[in-house]
This record gives C-alpha cells, structure tokens and sequence, in this order.
C-alpha cells in the first residue's frame, strides 16, 4: 500500500490536540424549565467527569478523524512497483493482431502505468506499434499530461494486422528524453526479423518495464487446405513446451455453426490441424471457420468460392447419342453429379471460357490439335480432368500417344466374360488407403465387362487409385502441372459395367469432385474494392477509410495492411477472401528485451484507491456521532427517530426501479424493453404513448398507458407486441433473459427490434447494428426476408408501400417462413427506422422528434405502421386471406 | 403555579382552582359565607355566589405572587391556601404570621407537580425559573437529586412547622394523585373546628 498525498498524514500527529479540545468542550446541555429552581440554585454535582464527552464517544470521534486524514492522504492498495527513472514516461503498446484476445487486460495494465505516472507527476508519451486505420506509420505522441493522455489510450483498439516493428523502431530512435523511463506492452510476438532491432533500440531509449501478459500463446487460424473428401483447418501458433488444443467451428453465413474440429497441437510444434469432414452439399455453405476462444481478426478465416464452387464441365465424345436415356454416356453423370455441384454442358471452347474446376470427359479420344493443347494448359493451371473409356478410346490410333492420358493404355480393349470368354465379370477390388476413395464400402455387384487396359510399367500401381480384383487398374491417375488427370478404364454408361449403376459411382464421383480445386471467378488484374473488412475482434464491418482495392491476382499474395485489411473483397457474385493470416510469418516468441524488468500484468491485481470507501466509512462514524450526541442531549425520541428514517427512506430515489404494472392482464397494452438509458426508455414510452392513441383514435382496438418491461424479470406473456431499441452499448443478453424472450416468441408474441440506424440514422445511434448481433446471439431468430408489400404486415389494417419511422428508407425484415405453429405471425421484426421516435408525442400532444427527411406524410406512414403492427399483434394473419381475393375473384369470374 | 411536567396531568394552577371551588361548593351547601384574598372581593353566600366565586378566580391575574395580598380580614375567619409554597420560609412566615394576628385560623396546602417531588431529569440541564428566579446549569441531574429532595423535604419541614406554629393545618397534594383525597382530608379538616 502506498500514499498518493502522504503530507495528509501530517495531521495523525493533531489527533492528541483534537482529543483535548473534545475532552475540554462539554456536550451543550438540554433546556428545562422548572419552578422548583430556587431548591436547585446552590447546589452542586459531586462528580465532574460525566460532564465531559463520555470516553468511547470521543473515540469514535477520533477514529473518524483518522479515517479522514488517512483517506486524505489517498492510499491505494495493491499499486505496482514505482517507475523507474525522473523523465518523462514512453508507453509502446502492440496494438496488432495479436493483441486483441486479452485487450482488456492489456488497457487494463496501460491505465495502471498512467496512475502510476500521475501520482509521480510524470509526463507520458505513447507509441502504438501498428499502423493506424488511415495507414500512418506509428509515431510517438509527445509527453503530454496524464489526463490528456487517457483519452488517446482509451481510444487505441486492435487492428487486424501486424504491427510495423520497422517503423516503430524509427519512432523510437527519435526519442530522446533524458531519465526516461519505458513501459513496453508487448504481445510477445516478433512479428517478422525486426524485432532484435526493436528491442535494442528499446532498451537504449530508457529503463525499460515490460510487461507481458496471459500464458496463452497468441493463435493464428490459417486458411484450411483442400482435400479430397474434407477440409483441413491448420492453427498456427508459436511453439509451445506443453501439447495445447484448440477448437475450430465451420460456420455458414448466417452464422450457424455446421461443424466442429478438435486440433491438437504437439509440444513444440509450430502446426496443428484437424479435418473437418462434411458433406459436400452442407461445405459449399461455409463462409468463415473461426478458432473458438476470444474473438480476434486472427481466430476467422473467411472462406470465398475457392473453397466452395466446383463447376463441373461435361463433354461427349459423340455428341448425338450423348444424352440418350440410359444408354447415352451423359445419363448417368449428370444424374449423379447435379445434386450436389453446377454441371455444365457445352462445347469445350465455351466450357473453357467459364471457370471451371473439373471437366469430364466421356470417351472423347483429344487428337493432336488445338483442343488438346488448350485442355492441357487448363490442366496445367489446376484443372482437373476426368476421362472415361469407350470404343471410341479404345480404337485410338497406334502409334499417336494421347498426352492427357494417366498412362500409356494398350491398344483395343479387354473383355471379360462372354460367350468365347473364360473369364468371369471381374469385382472391384477394395481401396488402398492412399487412395481418394479409401473408405467407401465396394458393392460385391459391381461388375465389369470390359476396360481399356493400361500399359504395365514400374509405377503403374502408384498411379491406380482403383483396381479390379485381379489387380488391373481401374481408375488411374496423374499429376499434370498443378492439376490432375484421371482416367476411369471403363465407360460412364452402363455398357461396359454396371459401375455407373451402382451408390458407388456417386460417391466416386464426389470424392474426385471435392479434390478439385475451386475456381476463383476472376484471375486477372481487376481490381477488386474490399466490400467487408475484419476489425480487430475478427467482426466483419463496413471498410476503414483508407482501405483501397485490390488488383485480383494480387490477393493470394497480400499482406493484411491498412489499406488492405482483411475482409472480403469484390463484387457481390464474385468475393475474394483477403485472411490475415495467409501471407503472415509463422509466429515466434519474442524474446525479453534486453535489461528489461519484467512484470506480468495478467497475474497483478488491479489496483485500488482506498481513499473513498475510507471516507464513506467516516461519514458514517460521524452520522453514528451525531446520533448519540443528539441522544446524549435527550433530543432523540423514538417516534422522531422512526419518522426520520422513514423520510430516509423515502428520499431514497428508485434507481432503476422499474414500476411494474401490479395486474398487467386488465387490459390490453403495448410494452417496450427497458434498455437502462433513460432518455432511451422515454422516448421508446412516448413514442407506444403516442402510438396507442392513434390506434385508439383510428380503429377498434383500445390500448392504455404502455408498460416498462425487463425479459428474465417481468411476465411477459400479458403483451402482445415489445418494441426493443436497441442502444450502442447493449450488453448481451443473459441467459434467463434470452430464455424469456425465446419463450415470449415461440409462444407467439411479437418483438419490434429497432437499430434506429437507417439513412440518416447512422449519425444518430453509430454502432447499434453491431450491438444487435451481440445482443441477439442467444435470440432462436429464425431466418429472415425482406417485408414487401405482399407480406401481410403491409396491409393489416392500411395498405403500406413502404415502412418509415423517423427514419427511412432501409429494409425492414421478418420471418422468411411461414410457419404454421404460430398462425403464420412473424415472431420477430428488425428495422432500423427508429419508430418510436416518429410516434412519439409529448405531455402537449406535440410530436417532439422531427422525421428525416421530413413531412407530415411521413409521419402519417409511421403511424399506419404502427397501426398495421399492432392489428397484426392482435389479429395474427387475419388479413392475409385477403392476399388471394384477386385469385378468388378470378376464380368466381370462370 | 402554571406548570406542569410531562408526567402530570394538569397545571398546578388548574388542580389548586379544581380544589379551590370543589371546597367552596361544599361550604356554601354548609350555609357558610366564604371569600377570596382579594382587594375588593365581598363575601358571598347560597348556592348563586359559587358562579361569582368562579368569575372572580378566573379573573385573579396576580397568581405568581409568593404570598397572600395584605387585605383587611373578619376576625376568626377560616382561611384555606392553596399554592407551591416554593418561596423563601421568611416570606411564608412572615404571611401566616400576619394572618394568625387577625387573629384567624387556617389551612395551607402544597400543591406540587411530580417532577419537583422527585425531579426525573438526567444528564447535563440547563434549569430555567418561571417566576424571573433566573437559571442554572446542573451537570448532571441524577448526582443532586438526593440533594434536592433533602432540600425539598426542609422546605416542607419547615412549612409544617410554620403552619403548626400559627394553629394552621397543613397538607400536601400532589396533581398527579387524586383530588378528592385532598378535598376529603381539607373538608375534614374544616369541619373539625
């Protein structure tokens, strides 16, 4: 414990001289008048003492005096080490990605250093180690007064890229303070080769402090590698001396998670990774997997069409009989593969003009030609090609050797079985575990009758993937420049075997699919403008100011930056994915800066200032004083006493108490949620104030006052419709509260959520479209559409073309399904029009918000909003009948 | 004489009054003539001169006076006082011997409040008189009440001694008790005569 003021302590030395004065000066007496007195005038108390203040009663005096001295003298608990040195204090905060999982920590420990430096009369300067949004190098703000300061480190937040140990370093060779002292806030990474430079030239500006936080090794999430069947999520992270886990959750855009891999990362080891296997219909949903734990830009890994579109190209090699019905070569193939990926069927000039990541080939012979030369520089750019045998394969020419050909095959075909045969139909033979298609169960009815053969040759079985049972290939393949070619000994109809008959073919068919590699729609120097940038807690938002494009063969080789945060980039139908972690070092603990005193932040305990509780408990003792010198002078009865505490207790103001309505069933009202912002609830009161009077006015429904609600604490089963602002600073809900409103919607109530951030409402209330994802996560949102003028809210009660609050403008979303348990009622609406403020009225009947733009014609739509809401709360999906009276009316008409 | 503590009922004024014409009342049922100690006052008799009677209480402003007014007296009257008799005993003295010249004979009775006979304060009071006597500080209460009810009992002693000195009867009556005991016991008194 130390004293911020310790010169208050110079008073304890007093407390003798207050005794004596308080010893000295008697209680003042009581006044009685009595006739008796002339009895009482001569006499004399024989003991004197009693007259005085009784002993405890000056104690407790002094023992308030105490407290008040010592609460002047401003102690605080638990406070850190002085810091070193007379100057100025320099304060360098990593501020990179991998600072942000224990951020608040590390602002935490950051405000600890500024008391530290306040209560020495210190200046501080900060430098923040990572380019700021707008892409300015990191700089040393000059030392500047605490007070000022706070609010420059208040303000630093994590930015998803790493920081620039260069340029921090120029900074700090600037730096010339002498007796300074440096607190370095690192985040233990050397993000790249400078850090050795970083260090010394830290440890040359001045006595360097650095603290370093949580054991937890900063975790970067890599971009999953493509396999045949599965993806494979890989962390990275700096070697560890203990084995460590992590957690990786593919999640589909709307923000389900699909699966969940459990990565083991070995002691030591810089890699782990783990397969997430999932169907191919379900992975082609995936948009991000994210590393469960804090939420940073490096734990999220947005995923693009690479890892999800697999055009598949078909072509024939006979054209005519192509797509004959069970006979044709295409039949089966495109019934197999058009479930679960895009088939396409054209000729191979505009198959190749599209992106395409496997094309198919059904016993199409590729002669010398410019057909053969553009399928293999497609190949050799990662296509994959899949050939199937035929007669017309078969009858190649000797002598001309097909390139785009696995292996050399023999001339003509072989059969097996048949009238001058002795061979039986051959099975297939089960899969080797190198294989593709290891694992899939072989039906004993698969048979084959004939196949092309495959020239023998030394490596012949490490290029078969299938083989029959008596060890001929069956489906074999080669790696061609960074694509692939596979050839399928038998025809993809049903004439040489019953292979494309059988579960299996799909199945096959799937596997080689998913080995493909996904196309990126655009390779080429495009340049794409970031649509979507990760902030520093992995969120994705809308880019920072000085985010530029970037030219579309570039992405794959980008470093995360401020003018290229990660993010998604490009158009709507064609988004590249820039991750931070592609084209990062692999992470390396950084090691100790040299001469530094190293404190862990993590493990200290914040510190606190005694002084106020010290004085609250002297206010007290001094109350408890003037009670017993009040009881002392036989001024405190009973009965004032009661009547004092009551008036106490009374003045007590009700700090969140929440008036609930004793018997809310009486009759029919509105409700909002309390949000704890008073000038938020106000308005959300007026606003359903002013709504229940305009429906009382307008129709037959009869509403009263609207109520204050709290999900988890009030019932709210008695309310037909919530309204719910949403404020920028909403806390998530917890789990009661979710549970109530969850209970509330499935049970068929109706909750009016407001961002209040549509058009102009941006300036407004910033932030509150991020806060309601926060806030909503644990809400069962089922999925949501635009509303549009055929949605039964559109015409409940007027019929509404579009839906203004004070705002307007911005899509207003309910249920995209219609769901029969609950009547068909959408249980929840989100808009960000900012409703209650255009209902409002005020105690004069006058509405105290103007609308933007502005007009009573606005005003009056809002209201018929809130009228059409509130008759589709009460009456469910009563007027969607009137949704068919067009058809009905047609009907009647014939 | 008007005063009462918390623990007393009535003033002191009003019990000596209540006693006053309650006596007066019976004695005028007895046929007798009877009189204030006032300048001026006139005998009165029969059952109408108690209204009178009654008036000339209620408009007797002088009731601090220590002593009965100096008026002319029938010789061997009956006279009753009523009073705190809180007064120096000279004063007293000096009264009844006057009146025991006329010559008449007498009763003196003390009306005391309950909290001059056993003074229930505590603590550090300040004492203020009623009568311009001024005031005092007493420390602390509890340590002179014994004092106090020593002095008390002297100066009772020596009312007692005064009264019988002078042939007078003496009685002493506190409001917080029952004024018919002291209205039996003056009556009583009166009619042993």
């Amino acid at each position: 414990m130390i004293f911020a003021a310790p010169w208050a302590l110079l008073a304890l030395p007093a407390l003798p001289l207050l005794w004596w004065l308080l010893r000295v000066t008697p209680p003042a007496p009581r006044s009685e008048s009595f006739p008796a007195i002339r009895l009482l005038l001569g006499l004399h108390a024989r003991e004197e003492t009693p007259a005085r203040t009784p002993w405890w009663l000056l104690l407790l005096r002094m023992v308030a005096a105490t407290l008040v001295i010592v609460a002047l003298a401003q102690p605080v608990m638990d406070a850190g080490s002085i810091l070193p040195g007379s100057g100025p204090v320099l304060l360098v905060v990593d501020n990179g990605w991998a600072s942000a999982s224990d951020w608040p920590h590390r602002m935490q420990a950051a405000n600890t250093v500024l008391d530290r430096a306040e209560r020495a009369g210190r200046q501080v300067a900060l430098l923040a180690t990572a380019p700021d949004d707008a892409g300015a190098a990191p700089e040393t703000t000059p030392p500047l007064p605490v007070a000022d300061l706070r609010a420059r480190v208040a303000a630093l937040h994590p930015k998803p890229w790493p920081p620039d140990r260069a340029a921090a370093t120029k900074a700090l060779q600037a730096w010339h303070q002498p007796g300074g002292a440096v607190v370095y806030l690192g985040d233990g990474l050397t993000h790249g080769g400078d850090f050795a430079q970083f260090a010394t030239v830290l440890s040359r500006a001045g006595t360097v402090t650095e603290l370093r936080g949580g054991t937890a090794p900063a975790r970067l999430l890599l971009p999953p590698r493509n396999e045949a069947d599965r993806l494979v999520a890989r962390i990275a992270q700096a070697p560890q001396p203990a084995a460590g886990q992590a957690v990786v959750l593919a999640q589909s855009g709307d923000g389900r998670t699909l699966a969940r891999a459990t990565l083991d990362v070995p002691a030591g080891a810089p890699e782990g990774s783990a397969a997430i296997v999932l169907p191919p219909e379900l992975r082609n949903r995936l948009s991000r997997l994210v590393l469960e734990g804090p939420p940073t830009a490096a734990s999220v890994v947005l995923l693009d069409e690479r890892w999800r579109r697999r055009p598949v190209g078909l072509l024939a090699g006979d054209l005519a009989t192509a797509d004959t019905p069970f006979a044709g070569p295409l039949y089966y193939l495109r019934r197999a593969l058009s479930p679960f990926t895009e088939v396409r069927e054209a000729d191979l000039k505009t198959l190749l003009q599209r992106d395409l990541s496997v094309l198919i080939l059904a016993d199409r012979p590729l002669p010398t030609g410019t057909e053969r030369d553009a399928l293999t520089g497609w190949v050799d750019k990662g296509g994959l090609l899949i050939r199937f045998a035929g007669p017309r394969t078969a009858e190649q020419p000797v002598g001309e050797t097909d390139t785009l050909m696995p292996v050399r095959l023999l001339g003509g075909d072989r059969q097996l079985g048949g009238a001058l045969s002795w061979a039986e139909p051959a099975g297939v033979a089960q899969f080797s575990a190198s294989s593709p298609f290891a694992g899939l169960a072989v039906p004993d009815e698969v048979k084959v009758n004939r196949q092309v053969l495959a020239e023998p040759s030394a490596d012949l079985a490490t290029h078969t993937w299938a083989a029959l049972a008596d060890g001929t290939p069956l489906v074999t393949e080669a790696t061609r420049g960074a694509g692939r070619v596979v050839l399928f000994h038998v025809t993809a109809n049903a004439d040489w075997s019953n292979l494309p008959l059988s579960g299996l073919f799909v199945d096959m068919l799937r596997r080689l699919v998913a080995l493909s590699a996904g196309v990126a729609p655009i390779a080429d120097n495009t340049v794409l403008a970031p649509a979507e940038t990760l902030d520093g807690y992995g969120l994705l938002s809308t880019p920072p100011q000085a985010a530029t494009g970037l030219p579309a063969d570039e992405i794959a080789r980008a470093v995360a930056s401020p003018r290229h945060p990660p993010g998604l980039y490009g158009p709507e139908n064609g988004r590249r994915a820039l991750n931070l972690s592609a084209n990062l070092p692999a992470p390396e603990v950084a090691p100790p800066v040299p001469g530094a005193r190293i404190e862990d932040y993590a493990t200290a305990t914040p510190e606190r200032a005694l002084g106020p509780p010290l004085l609250a408990a002297a206010i007290v003792l001094l109350m408890l004083d003037l009670l017993i010198a009040l009881a002392l002078r036989g001024l405190l009865r009973p009965s004032r006493v009661a009547a004092a505490l009551l008036l106490g207790l009374l003045a007590v103001p009700g700090a969140h108490a929440l008036d609930e309505n004793p018997n809310p069933a009486l009759a029919t009202r509105l409700a909002y949620i309390v949000t704890g912002d008073n000038q938020l609830d106000a308005m959300s009161r007026a606003g359903l104030e002013g709504l229940s009077e305009y429906v009382n006015r307008r129709t037959a429904a009869t509403l009263v006052e609207p109520d204050a609600v709290e999900p988890g604490k009030t019932d709210l089963s008695f309310y037909p419709l919530l309204y719910w602002p949403i404020s920028a600073d909403a806390q998530p809900l917890s789990s009661e509260q979710a549970a109530a409103l969850n209970d509330y919607m499935s049970r068929g109530g109706i909750i009016l959520i407001d961002t209040r951030d549509s058009g102009s409402g941006a300036g407004f209330a910033p932030g509150t479209g991020s806060a309601l994802q926060r806030v909503a996560r644990g809400l069962e949102i089922p999925p949501l559409a635009p509303l549009t003028t055929e949605h039964v809210l559109a015409h409940a009660f007027y019929l509404l073309r579009d839906f203004p609050g004070r705002h307007t403008g911005d899509l207003v979303w309910v249920q995209r399904d219609q769901d029969r348990t609950n009547d068909s009622v959408s249980p929840v609406i989100i808009g960000g029009n900012d409703w209650a403020a255009a209902w409002a009225v005020d105690e004069s009947g006058r509405n105290p918000y103007a609308v933007i733009p502005g007009g009573a014609r606005q005003r009056t739509l809002a209201y018929r909003f809130g009228v059409n809401l509130v008759m589709y709360a009460l009456t469910g999906n009563y007027k969607g009948d009137q949704v068919h009276v067009p058809a009905i009316l047609q009907r009647l008409g014939q | 004489m008007r005063w009462r503590s918390r623990a007393a009922p009535v003033e002191k004024c009003e019990r000596a009054g209540l006693l006053l014409l309650a006596l007066a009342a019976l004695l005028l049922r007895g046929g007798e003539r009877v009189t204030m100690i006032a300048p001026e006052a006139r005998p009165i008799s029969g059952r109408a001169g108690l209204d009178r009677l009654a008036e000339a209480l209620v408009g007797s402003a002088d009731m601090d006076a220590g002593v009965p007014p100096r008026v002319p007296l029938p010789r061997h009257a009956r006279v009753v006082l009523f009073g705190d008799f809180l007064s120096p005993l000279e004063e007293i003295q000096a009264a009844v011997g006057r009146l025991s010249a006329v010559p008449v004979s007498g009763y003196l009775m003390q009306v005391l409040d309950p909290a001059e006979t056993d003074l229930p304060y505590s603590g550090r009071i300040r004492f203020r008189g009623l009568e311009r006597e001024g005031d005092t500080l007493i420390p602390r209460v509890e340590g002179v009440r014994d004092e106090y009810g020593r002095k008390l009992k002297a100066q009772q002693e020596g009312l007692a001694a005064i009264c019988s000195a002078a042939g007078f009867g003496f009685a002493i009556h506190r409001t917080d008790h029952s004024p018919e005991a002291a209205l039996l016991g003056l009556y009583t008194a009166l009619t042993a005569r």
